[in-house]
């Protein structure tokens, strides 16, 4: 999907309610955050500062109780489960640090799984797709392996194929270089930013190593943007 | 990819435990069909012999052990009874046929009948058209020491048109048995396969057993010191072990039953009424256990089958997740669990059903030589189907628990799992 004139991601006065820590129960505040369309930027911040927190919230994986979530202009608090389902297949491609790939499915079929739940058409070009995308994260061999029997940073270059193959606007990775070394990592790295470029994409990219971060154009550190407090404090 | 190929490489995934619960959903679905198509079959074939004669006459004795050895051929006969009681029968109008029969020998175990000749001209009763002994060659017998073999007989013993044989003394094989050396027979005919008792016995007429065991009395005698008259054995020293008879009514059985049990020194029984009696007091009760059984064979493969999914969707809560986040339905969800349900279920019936089967055709010839019932071991009937068709329905509710425990799951907690 090529991506459209509104922002990639804009979210207002999201608060959500983030479970118990003892006796009392943790906010997560973020008032404003603003991405435009085909920007590529980093979130960065200190492990549970809300990197992935935010990333789930933009994904839809989680629901804040107020504010809004627009991804290009779609609001995701307007969407029911099962066409937030959809929004997310056809819109967005997710990178995780752990790879995520299903372990008893060739990297083809883990690809072709990105374009099947992401209801890309036409059916005919999936498998050809998949291929060509694996052929161009260097995987031309490596096809019809599972991913049990790959190197890691092959499973991660599996994984960023599956997460470009439905033609996404906004790419999610969150931590993708976190399990590789620093020589693989920079491989890695690079290769989303040229197919999120060669896709028309934007990377919003969680990472903590903020020489990785310099990188990219733009920044965004969650300490400045997102605010915890406990429920008792909020409604002090 | 489609959901139902998903489903079938989640379960090659775990091949072990997809294998045993198969295994455990085929064995009851095996016993099932086997017990069901054994029930049908047993009971259709012992019905169909049953029903051919209304009544059998006999010494008086068992009457369900009159009807096995006279009909079935079976057990041993309850006595015999004066030739005259069988004239008696025969000059009773009220019968359209009366059969006389005569027993005493066998030949490698298959009983030797004497009998005449209106036997083979009785009509199947479940097909008035035809026949209920037809020749596959040869002909009946019409003289003494000729012999008409049933289709089994003549396989197992390699007994052909031509051959002599002798019988042996008994109605079972046992050793040192005395052999009718003296008495040879002929074979005149051998009897099409009709798949019940008919197949495993020896037909001759019923003089010839008669010249056979007067010889046999005679050198008794001798041995005991008895001067031999030589004498021609007399109407009133004759005798038949038991009467076939057709009524030309018959509603008339259970009434003619009483009468015979008190006017004549003979006794005599409805053969549809006793094989009802014996599948109700002692088959029935024993299918109705193996398939209780087999119900529990059920239960347990569905928990099974609740079991493996509940587990398979716990270990593969990430491999949801990750479904989830890139773009399936909690409904796509929820169709992969119970897709996997449905082709366990349905793989351990089809399996099940080729080996209840299978076990049937392999054991057919066993069944028909020993116990004289004819399987047709691959029809299914509709008893057998619904049992099935509840085995199926028990394996797809067994999925629906990890189904909608894996639809109600929120993706985001289980992303972060290795």
């Amino acid at each position: 999907m090529n991506a459209p004139l509104s922002p990639a991601v804009e979210i207002h006065d999201c608060r959500m309610n983030m479970g118990s820590s003892g006796d009392d129960s943790v906010c997560f505040f973020l008032d404003a955050l603003r991405i435009e369309s085909g920007v590529e930027a980093a979130l960065t911040g200190p492990s549970g500062c809300g990197k992935t927190t935010l990333l789930n919230l933009i994904a839809g994986l989680r629901r804040p109780q107020s504010g809004t979530v627009s991804i290009h202009g779609t609001n995701l608090m307007g969407l029911s489960p099962s066409r937030l389902d959809t929004f997310r297949g056809r819109t967005m491609g997710f990178v995780f640090q752990t790879f995520n790939l299903l372990d008893g499915f060739s990297a083809l079929e883990n690809v072709v799984m990105g374009m099947r739940f992401g209801r890309a058409r036409p059916h005919t070009e999936w498998k050809a797709r998949a291929t060509a995308l694996l052929e161009r994260v260097g995987l031309k061999r490596q096809m019809h392996v599972r991913p049990g029997r790959l190197s890691v940073g092959e499973r991660q270059r599996v994984a960023i194929a599956r997460a470009i193959a439905n033609r996404p606007a906004l790419l999610l990775a969150d931590e993708p270089t976190g399990s590789l070394d620093p020589a693989t990592a920079g491989v890695v790295f690079q290769l989303i930013r040229e197919v999120c470029q060669e896709e028309h994409c934007a990377l919003l990219l969680v990472t903590h190593d903020l020489e990785l971060a310099a990188r990219l154009p733009r920044q965004v550190d969650c300490r400045n943007l997102i605010q915890h407090s406990s429920v008792s404090e909020a409604h002090a | 990819m489609s959901l139902w190929r998903m489903a079938w490489r989640y379960l090659w995934g775990r091949s072990l435990v997809t294998g045993l619960t198969l295994t455990g959903i085929a064995l009851s679905a095996a016993l099932i069909s086997s017990v069901l198509t054994l029930r049908r079959e047993s009971e259709a074939g012992f019905l169909r012999e049953s029903g051919q004669y209304d009544l059998v006459a006999g010494a008086k004795g068992s009457p369900l052990q009159l009807v096995l050895s006279s009909v079935y051929h079976l057990d041993i006969p309850t006595g015999n009874i004066p030739y005259d009681r069988f004239l008696a029968f025969r000059n009773d109008s009220r019968f359209v046929s009366v059969i006389p029969l005569g027993l005493g020998d066998n030949y490698q175990g298959y009983r030797i009948v004497g009998t005449d000749t209106n036997l083979f001209l009785l009509s199947d009763r479940m097909d008035t058209k035809k026949s209920l002994f037809n020749l596959s060659e040869g002909r009946f017998f019409q003289t003494d020491f000729e012999a008409v073999v049933g289709a089994q007989v003549a396989r197992q013993t390699g007994l052909k048109l031509g051959d002599t044989f002798v019988g042996t003394h008994g109605l079972v094989v046992t050793p040192g048995s005395s052999e009718h050396k003296a008495f040879p027979y002929r074979v005149v005919g051998v009897l099409k396969p009709c798949h019940g008792a008919n197949d495993r016995a020896i037909y001759i007429t019923l003089a010839s057993v008669w010249r056979i065991h007067e010889k046999e009395t005679e050198i008794h005698r001798q041995i005991a010191g008895v001067v031999s008259t030589n004498a021609a054995p007399q109407a009133g020293d004759l005798e038949v072990t038991a009467v076939l008879l057709r009524l030309k009514s018959p509603g008339l059985r259970l009434w003619m039953t009483q009468e015979i049990q008190k006017r004549t020194e003979a006794m005599a029984a409805v053969p549809v009424n006793e094989m009802q009696k014996l599948d109700q007091q002692v088959l029935g009760p024993m299918q109705r256990m193996l398939l209780a059984m087999a119900a529990l064979v059920v239960l347990v493969s569905a928990l099974t089958i609740t079991a493996t999914l509940y587990q398979s969707a716990e270990r593969r809560r990430r491999d949801l997740a990750v479904l989830r986040a890139i773009g399936a339905h909690p409904r796509e969800v929820f169709a992969l669990v119970i897709l996997e349900a449905l082709l366990l279920t349905f793989l351990g019936l089809a399996l099940g059903w080729m080996i209840g089967h299978g076990s049937l055709a392999a054991a057919e010839p066993y069944l028909r030589d020993s116990l004289g019932i004819g399987v047709a071991p691959w029809s299914t009937d509709r008893a057998e189907s619904i049992a099935l068709g509840i085995v199926a329905l028990g394996g797809l509710l067994a999925g629906v628990v990890p189904a909608v425990l894996a639809y109600r799951r929120e993706p985001v907690s289980d992303l972060t799992l290795v």
